[in-house]
């Protein structure tokens, strides 16, 4: 599955947020979005999922041209910043509606055991997070959006969670972005920086300072 | 024709609907009791489930819908479903008053 998306415009009000974009991402990479604070990933991910009208955009799926929104076709998963379980809903349920096997996830993530019975609003922010991404991660869609899939989540969590992309991407398009720009070049094969409404092609550290996104290179 | 009405469809539309399911019954009681008829009833609910759908399609409760839109659902399709679980629900509620 390859996915493309260009000739996107959005507007917010009279400010203009994403002009110059071109993103592609295909099965077999897990490909990164970095870019400052209201610089429009969000709204990249959303327009691309079909959840956020821009004025105009062109998304690919296999080189053909997608008519109507893409989670209509059912192909991709969407991992949203704010929380994405209903809070009423029992993790087990949730669990089934993915077709995510929860003994399967106790094997990674031990210390949820406590919470077989548990509600989505019965979880820390944190808890609950670790529970989206590796449903989204684990939902076998063929395309996977990531947006902040790191925050709130603990550095051992995320360690887990780099080792799980690395696994997922062989079969699903992955897009992932965070502010965790180091974790983001660590798993992704290849990484865009959204800047003044345009995409760039990012290949090393360097880039992102050049293009001022990050100020030194910490190892 | 595609998994419209697959089983995970009415399973996803009522774990939408079931944080109103309380609210519903109360009305198809208000209405029942004053002898209106069950079409009236159903009519009632439709619009007042079609103001809901026009609440959701703003932030932050569109946002809501985002789980639903990772299996597939529109959110026109999540409406509909719910008004037909709804639909169930209240046709059953009415029968079972009228035995009283």
């Amino acid at each position: 599955m390859i996915i493309e998306i260009d000739s996107i415009e959005l507007n917010f009000d009279k400010k203009r947020i994403l002009y110059g974009v071109y993103l592609k991402a295909e099965t077999g990479k897990a490909t990164g979005v970095l870019g400052r604070n209201g610089c429009g990933k969000t709204s990249l991910l959303r327009i691309l999922f079909g959840d956020l009208k821009s004025k105009y955009k062109n998304v690919r799926l296999n080189e053909k041209y997608l008519k109507g929104k893409l989670y209509t076709t059912n192909l991709a998963a969407y991992l949203p910043q704010h929380q994405l379980l209903p809070p009423n809903i029992v993790l087990k349920k949730a669990f089934k509606l993915f077709n995510v096997d929860w003994a399967e996830f106790l094997s990674t993530f031990e210390s949820f055991k406590v919470h077989s019975k548990s509600k989505a609003n019965e979880l820390s922010s944190g808890e609950l997070r670790v529970i989206e991404v590796y449903l989204v991660l684990n939902s076998g869609k063929d395309i996977i959006l990531l947006d902040e899939p790191f925050s709130f989540v603990a550095p051992l969590y995320i360690e887990k969670f780099k080792l799980l992309i690395q696994e997922k991407k062989k079969k699903s398009a992955i897009i992932i972005t965070d502010h965790f720009y180091r974790e983001i070049l660590e798993v992704s094969d290849n990484t865009y920086l959204i800047k003044n409404g345009s995409s760039k092609l990012i290949q090393t550290k360097e880039d992102l300072m050049n293009e001022d996104y990050i100020s030194f290179i910490q190892e | 024709m595609r998994t419209v009405y697959s089983l995970k469809t009415f399973e996803l539309a009522f774990q939408f609907y079931k944080k109103f399911l309380f609210a519903s019954s109360f009305l198809s009681l208000v209405f029942f009791f004053p002898k209106k008829s069950l079409l009236l009833i159903l009519a009632m609910k439709f619009l007042l489930l079609a103001l809901l759908l026009i609440c959701h399609a703003f932030n932050p409760l569109k946002q809501k819908l985002i789980f639903y839109k990772n299996f597939g659902m529109s959110s026109w399709r999540l409406f509909l479903t719910s008004f037909l679980i709804d639909t169930i629900l209240t046709v059953l509620l009415v029968v079972i008053l009228k035995q009283f």
